[in-house]
């Protein structure tokens, strides 16, 4: 809309992968899925290693194709984190606003990518579960990990009172001092979940944008068209945020 | 999804990963089958003695990987692709990672691991690929490793001709799948040029598993590539005799690479040990086939050549692939009858000398100096000497084929395409072809001092060829390949084109 070459010519597009981190059944696969499929489903089952998924994301000068791992959050499968996050170009670090153990975990993932993945990784700290705060009052009470044991779920459905353990005031500090993109989140809802993803590929620069890679048949040719084609368009990495993704 | 639904959308590309432990006590032994697969005891101790090294080398630093083949005699195993290619329903191809780590708690101080993933299909270089990733930063046959990829691949459509697009642990590996395995030039650069990130451009199916940039300088002398060409050529028995299962198996992987588009109509194994079953390469008992086998064990030379002469076969050519002392001469010395030629330590009766060998093709002489050049410079970057030992033979089987391509294009009307195939072969004469022949000539070089001694070489190479059972599989790729052009299953037009 704000370019108005977007109209005539395709825009450039490029492959970004982006690795979801963050404890056991904090919502990761449902974040994705509501981006992907804009589907909610009540107790997933937990991940297996990593799935694999992929959305586009366009904005008004490019188009970012997202290739998304979304980790198992299960402690025996933290080892093989480093292959997920290596080479990644983003990443989405996800605690549970209903668990205030979960954001010592998205601490802990976000001080790992900070020491061993790409200098450049853009890192989102998403509190995911909004839902399950009351809206009008959120509360002050950060019960310290004395639950953190607990791995069952603990939402209590139905219930009046608010179930919210991490204040947004603490984790958005954290994001800040950390230079961390913030954001609250229901993938029950929808609430912030694309949002989320825009914010991203707007923070992508867009020097570490590689042509798309290899998409339907591509030839090597097309390729080098492409990257010229971002190579065009640089500069305009700071677009904003406004523009949505493709869902 | 089911189970049984996911285990078979698993079961269209690979059997199963298996991890084997060495065992001082009892010798290799299997801890980890999974997915769970009805392996028959004998396939198991099978997979269990392929995936070793015959030899322990306690300099062993860094992983081995090498790949075997061995029949498949688990008829429980059940195995399925829904597309071309369907994949071998009476093979299975193993794929290993082998791992020595110092352990003082060891009753050998080593502790040996080996990851196995076994499929009907013959990827070797897709596979062993997937296998570094599992084990590049962890510990062989950590169970959630296993876990995660079983997971991963669960997702995967089944093989089919042409382009794929699979994530495994963190990257999306391009695998390209050729209409025949016996394509020429899978994989060669530029796309075999890493991206940024490490990961390959793609992967070609079956593209060879070594490079001769790490294979040539095991070699005796770079002659020993025009001498073995030949050979393969013509559908003869090679034997790799080297030191370690990686340098083997990746010596045969490149061997047959050689003669493509021909496909080598014998029996391919890359790793054969003391306890491989020798019925398959029609020894103690099997149908005489010819055969390219890669050992590490002289004893096994033995016993293999012995075999082999007690059935009055023709004698297998044997490369020695011993390691490295220095540069590799462009040609064979004779009088070296002092030292031990092999580079081996070769047991009695076996006649290391090896019998002269006749050649009909004229070596590339300079080829030949582009190549030791190169070797000496030790500059070239990776796969630059391997692509240039691919490109050469590939040219040289093209302008080999050339002629016999032309007697088949003119003599033998091209609309008719019989349901079977026998048509075709029906009508192939040997001696109208050799006319042809001496009518229209070859553009490969031949050897000899007169006019008349390369016309004889010549027609003798072709002769020979033409009754070797290479002929017979040529063709047959040939005449399929046609068939389903003309039905149009092929995506890409020019599969033909390059045969």
């Amino acid at each position: 809309m704000a370019d108005p070459g977007a109209a005539s010519a395709p825009k450039p597009s490029s492959s970004v992968k982006l690795v979801l981190l963050g404890e056991a059944a904090v919502g990761k696969s449902s974040l994705v899925m509501r981006f992907v499929n804009n589907d909610f489903q009540e107790n997933k089952e937990p991940t297996i290693g990593a799935a694999f998924l992929t959305q586009k994301c366009n904005l008004p000068t490019r188009t970012i194709k997202f290739e998304i791992w979304d980790t198992a959050g299960q402690e025996r499968f933290a080892s093989l984190a480093p292959m997920y996050y290596r080479n990644a170009q983003a990443a989405l670090v996800v605690y549970d606003i209903t668990k205030a153990s979960s954001l010592i975990k998205a601490q802990h993932w976000v001080a790992e990518l900070q020491r061993q993945a790409s200098p450049g990784i853009v890192i989102a700290l998403v509190g995911n579960k909004f839902d399950l705060a009351s809206t009008t009052a959120p509360s002050d009470a950060t019960s310290n990990g004395d639950d953190a044991d607990a791995t069952e779920e603990q939402d209590e459905e139905g219930a009046e009172t608010d179930a919210r353990k991490v204040p947004t005031k603490t984790a958005k500090a954290y994001a800040d001092e950390e230079g961390l993109l913030f954001f609250e989140t229901s993938a029950k809802t929808g609430m912030n979940v694309t949002e989320v993803f825009t914010a991203i590929a707007n923070a992508i620069p867009e020097t570490s944008l590689k042509g798309s890679r290899g998409v339907g048949g591509q030839t090597s040719l097309g390729r080098q068209e492409d990257s010229a084609r971002v190579n065009l368009t640089s500069g305009r990495d700071a677009a904003g945020p406004n523009g949505g993704c493709a869902c | 999804m089911s189970q049984a639904h996911s285990l078979n959308a698993f079961r269209h590309w690979a059997v199963a990963f298996i991890v084997c432990n060495f065992n001082v006590d009892v010798g290799p032994e299997i801890e980890v089958i999974h997915p769970n697969a009805q392996f028959s005891p004998s396939d198991l101790s099978a997979i269990c003695f392929n995936s070793f090294p015959e030899r322990q080398d306690t300099e062993t630093a860094e992983d081995l990987t090498f790949h075997f083949t061995i029949d498949n005699n688990s008829p429980d195993v059940s195995l399925g692709s829904p597309c071309p290619p369907y994949g071998s329903a009476t093979t299975f191809y193993g794929c290993c990672v082998f791992r020595q780590e110092f352990d003082h708690s060891m009753k050998r101080s080593f502790n040996q691991r080996t990851l196995v993933l076994i499929s009907n299909h013959e990827f070797p270089a897709f596979f062993l690929y997937i296998l570094k990733q599992m084990t590049f930063s962890g510990v062989i046959g950590d169970p959630t490793a296993l876990e995660a990829a079983y997971t991963q691949m669960l997702t995967w459509p089944a093989p089919s001709l042409g382009r794929h697009r699979l994530p495994f642990m963190g990257s999306l590996i391009t695998l390209e799948i050729a209409p025949h395995p016996a394509f020429p030039l899978q994989g060669l650069a530029p796309s075999s040029s890493a991206a940024p990130n490490g990961v390959p451009a793609s992967i070609y199916a079956y593209q060879p598993l070594g490079s001769w940039d790490d294979i040539l300088p095991y070699l005796p002398s770079l002659s020993d590539l025009d001498v073995v060409y030949e050979k393969l050529l013509l559908g003869e028995s090679v034997i790799a005799l080297a030191k370690s299962p990686q340098v083997c198996s990746e010596a045969v992987s490149a061997l047959v690479d050689l003669i493509r588009p021909i496909p080598y109509a014998g029996n391919v194994r890359p790793y054969m040990t003391m306890q491989s079953e020798f019925r398959s390469i029609g020894i103690d008992g099997g149908t005489p086939r010819p055969f390219i086998i890669g050992i590490t064990n002289p004893f096994l030379l033995k016993r293999v050549l012995g075999a082999t002469e007690s059935n009055e076969r023709s004698r297998p050519h044997v490369l020695y692939l011993p390691d490295s002392e220095g540069r590799v001469p462009i040609k064979r010395h004779h009088s070296l009858h002092h030292r031990n030629q092999t580079g081996f330590d070769m047991p009695g009766g076996i006649d290391p000398q090896l019998p002269p060998t006749k050649r009909s093709i004229k070596s590339d002489s300079t080829f030949m100096e582009n190549i030791d050049m190169m070797l000496r410079a030790g500059t070239s970057t990776k796969n630059e000497i391997g692509s240039l030992v691919r490109r050469h033979f590939a040219e040289l089987t093209a302008q080999y084929l050339a002629p016999v391509n032309r007697y088949l294009a003119t003599s033998v009307s091209p609309n008719v395409i019989s349901p079977g195939r026998d048509f075709r072969y029906a009508n192939f004469s040997e001696a109208d072809f050799l006319h042809s022949l001496s009518k229209h000539g070859s553009s490969v070089k031949f050897r000899g001092q007169s006019p008349l001694q390369r016309h004889r070489a010549r027609d003798h190479l072709y002769e020979s060829f033409c009754r070797s059972p290479n002929f017979y599989s040529w063709l047959d790729m040939k005449l399929s390949l046609e068939k389903e052009a003309s039905a149009g299953l092929l995506s890409s037009g020019s599969a033909t084109a390059v045969i």
